[in-house]
């Protein structure tokens, strides 16, 4: 099979003509069946028609060079409006943001390429590097010239169809199935990067495209400023369907930087236990260690034996943020003590969880800073502490997780935005 | 704080606490403006005050129209002419900017070196200290910093309005000169008049305001705060303005002082401070042009890397965006450089930068019109009547003006 891969670029505004040389315009937009492997070009649209309704079907074109020529006359031509599961190139992606789903990028479209195969013509790749710019500036000959001659070829950056997820922007959303799949196959947290780099639209079109449980994931790593535009964007009733699913400590982080009617209006769509667990968390700044807290730990009453606290354990562990540490808590729900599960396990299944768990434990008030848990954790080397109120109750408890990113930001160094990773992608 | 913003990283980060408009305003008053209002009020007296309140107005809308279109589509200037128009007419618009921005940091450098001088610091060694500090600043995530430091030094701009008063002008002439247009057909004045258009209504502003209001997350639902922010903005522009003309115009014009360096421009708040005018008006000149060498350059690589989508920010490492970095410092150390040029006239430099920017906005203005009157993209939110008329006549009277400097020069 010969492959020559055409450039889009170089095809718009080229005379067209039909069957006896009769001009009837020039190339406007060209239009592709959406597939995820062949988006074969389906037509074309002239200038001098109205975008989008009069495609003249790629049957009836029998030559591209040296201008477009129809292989019927004008009479005979049959236009028809483009169908919803077409894209036209120009509208809908030349010059528009796509994101590369294999480099984890979001770049601008510079050219698209065209390639033959099978008598059909297929979108085969898109352009996203200096030479497409340079091609449609009409300066491509001269620069490839020139950096021969200082013997630094000039390098073509193109991504196969394969990759690309498009969305299209606020004028031509495109909302294609292919795209919400490839998006999918992204990890949640890289998904949250791309984010901050796409427009309104953009972030809408892609939250929308993903299901509750992912969309809640990708919220949490995003950074806060993006998390508030995304709620602020998406209708109410998804945008609550996503705090639902989102843990309630971050749900209440994010929540907290809405303004208050917003946030209160979120709150009330949420179902009433998820959405009273968060206003709980909500009543405590966030930098506090009541605001930083999970609410998902185990309590064990202090009548419990080992065999007992198991079975406990199995019951809530699916749901609980750390399954190390066990707090035994009295009637009153004041902390006793805390158990570890290795303890747990070794012990006899009859004894008592008074006599396994050590008195002696580390905690933090709701009202003291984050850095103060995050301080306490660092030093005794535990995986999670216990938040506790002025009466000595347990309210919830922090992870060493949920203090990572407190101790980045503040010693200054943040994580770096793409972190190389080693990825294992499902092709 | 956690995060980073998205593209115009850092450099919105104090708009969360105050308006686009505001901000836009503050930075539209930087140092080549009060050398343009300084020379308008020396050499023609209170002649060309009528343009204030007409500026204000056409700012006014201009900048209403570039809110709009950040609100109602979450797109940058930029973007929205890369996307609408494609590769072709967004590289010469960039080009327009770049040129705009170089011109106006050249004229800041100058700033830069002529409140030095003032402190009788010679530019050779003050000009390349300062940009290197700003480039360090800005990098080193200092910005912040400058931006504070800035802002709260705008205040300054209040010592105008204190000096006018003490000047005791004639107040009744103050007011008709503000009101009643007079046109004098003299190269001087149209030059003038270009130059006091271009410093109130600058290329880079449309992108900046708009780059903000989208990086804040404003919505179509924001419009009516925006707007009063972007008005307010402009009020405050037209104030200084104002103030500085007429100060000038109560102490220079009649004692005949032509500005032709900065000390002369300084002596218009003689009036308020005595002897400590120059010292005083040193300050002020190098606040507003240190942090304008810092915004704008920035500004055109934001804008640049935006449009061709190449990454920036200042968030990345050097590798990732070199565009960015690359562009950034290239226009501060150019600029720098071109004002190290022995015995370079720096108000008359600063002047023409301006009026360069008023040759130049046409080409923004007209990729503005045709966008915010697409009804695929704004929707209900397209421009009216009024809008259209103003910034089109703007447009004109820009390229009339244009075409007649043209005319006069050959």
């Amino acid at each position: 099979m010969h492959v020559t891969s055409l450039p889009f670029s170089q095809l718009l505004g080229r005379r067209v003509v039909d069957a006896r040389g009769y001009p009837l315009g020039r190339l406007a937009d060209l239009a592709a069946e959406v597939h995820p492997t062949r988006p074969r070009i389906t037509g074309l649209l002239l200038d001098v028609d109205r975008p989008r309704v009069a495609l003249i079907p790629w049957s009836a074109v029998a030559a591209l060079e040296p201008q477009v020529r129809l292989n019927v006359d004008r009479a005979a031509l049959q236009p028809r409006p483009l169908q919803p599961d077409e894209i036209p190139l120009r509208e809908g992606l030349l010059d528009k943001q796509v994101v590369d789903t294999h480099g984890l990028r979001v770049v601008k479209v510079n050219d698209l390429f065209l390639a033959r195969s099978d008598g059909d013509l297929l979108l085969s790749g898109v352009d996203v590097g200096l030479t497409g710019l340079l091609r449609r500036l009409g300066l491509e000959r001269p620069v490839r010239w020139v950096c021969a001659r200082l013997r630094r070829p000039l390098a073509d950056h193109a991504l196969p169809w394969t990759y690309v997820a498009a969305l299209g922007g606020p004028v031509t959303p495109l909302k294609l199935s292919i795209s919400r799949e490839r998006l999918q196959a992204i990890h949640p947290a890289d998904l949250a990067d791309l984010l901050s780099e796409m427009d309104r639209e953009e972030r809408v079109e892609v939250m929308s495209a993903l299901r509750d449980d992912v969309a809640a994931e990708v919220l949490e790593a995003a950074e806060p400023e993006v998390q508030t535009h995304i709620l602020r964007s998406l209708p109410a009733d998804r945008a609550s369907d996503i705090l639902e699913e989102m843990e309630p400590d971050e749900a209440a982080d994010v929540l907290g930087e809405l303004p208050r009617e917003t946030a209160t209006d979120l709150l009330d769509r949420m179902e009433p236990a998820a959405g009273a667990e968060v206003s709980r968390l909500l009543a405590y700044p966030p930098d506090s260690a009541g605001g930083r807290m999970t609410l998902n730990f185990i309590a064990v009453p202090a009548e419990f034996t080992a065999e007992q606290t198991i079975a406990r354990l199995r019951e809530l562990a699916p749901d609980a943020e750390t399954i190390y540490y066990l707090y035994v808590v009295d009637d009153a729900r004041r902390l006793l003590g805390v158990l570890s599960l290795r303890r747990l396990l070794i012990a006899d299944p009859q004894t008592p969880v008074t006599r396994l768990m050590g008195p002696d434990v580390v905690a933090v008030r709701a009202d003291q800073s984050d850095e103060a848990a995050a301080g306490l954790l660092a030093k005794y080397d535990l995986l999670a502490i216990p938040v506790l109120d002025a009466e000595d109750r347990l309210l919830g408890i922090i992870t060493v997780d949920d203090v990572v990113d407190v101790l980045a930001d503040r010693l200054g160094g943040r994580l770096p935005r793409r972190l190389e990773r080693i990825r294992r992608r499902r092709e | 704080m956690r995060g980073v913003r998205r593209r115009w990283t850092a450099l919105m980060a104090f708009l969360a606490v105050a308006g686009p408009g505001i901000v836009t305003a503050a930075v539209d008053n930087d140092a080549n403006g009060i050398a343009t209002y300084a020379t308008a009020g020396a050499h023609v007296g209170y002649a060309l005050l009528w343009t204030l309140p007409l500026a204000a107005v056409a700012l006014i809308v201009v900048q209403e129209m570039t809110a709009r279109m950040g609100s109602v589509t979450g797109l940058g200037l930029a973007d929205l002419i890369r996307e609408q128009f494609g590769v072709r007419i967004t590289a010469a618009i960039m080009a327009v900017l770049v040129v705009a921005n170089w011109a106006n940091t050249i004229g800041n450098f100058a700033g830069v070196a002529g409140s030095l001088e003032i402190f009788r610091l010679p530019r050779l060694a003050g000009v390349p200290v300062v940009a290197a500090v700003v480039a360090l600043l800005v990098l080193r995530g200092g910005y912040r910093l400058i931006e504070r430091v800035f802002l709260g030094a705008s205040a300054l701009y209040v010592l105008y309005a204190i000096s006018a008063v003490l000047a005791r002008p004639d107040w009744s002439a103050v007011a008709r000169a503000a009101v009643v247009p007079t046109l004098r057909l003299e190269r001087q004045y149209l030059y003038l008049l270009m130059a006091l258009i271009g410093t109130t209504i600058a290329p880079w502003m449309q992108f900046y305001q708009q780059a903000a209001v989208v990086d804040k997350g404003l919505t179509a639902d924001d419009l009516r705060l925006e707007r009063a922010d972007t008005a307010l903005g402009a009020l405050v522009t037209a104030l200084v303005a104002g103030s500085i003309v007429v100060a000038t115009a109560a102490t220079l014009h009649p004692a005949g002082i032509a500005v032709t360096r900065a000390e002369d421009a300084a002596r218009a708040l003689a009036p308020l401070a005595g002897l400590y005018a120059s010292a005083l008006f040193a300050v002020g000149l190098l606040n507003a042009a240190v942090f304008s060498v810092a915004i704008i350059p920035l500004s055109t690589a934001y804008s640049v890397c935006e449009a061709f989508g190449w990454e920036a920010g200042l968030d990345r490492p050097l590798r990732q965006a070199p565009v960015f970095y690359g562009l950034f410092l290239t226009v501060l150390a150019t600029s720098a450089l071109v004002v190290l040029w022995p015995g370079l006239p720096l108000i008359p430099v600063m002047v023409f930068s301006q009026a360069l920017n008023g040759v130049l906005l046409p080409a923004v203005l007209l990729a503005m019109l045709r966008l915010i009157n697409d009804r695929r993209l704004l929707g209900e939110h397209v421009n009216g009547p009024v809008a259209n008329a103003v910034a089109g006549t703007v447009t004109a009277v820009l390229v009339v003006l244009t075409l007649a400097l043209l005319a006069w020069s050959l």
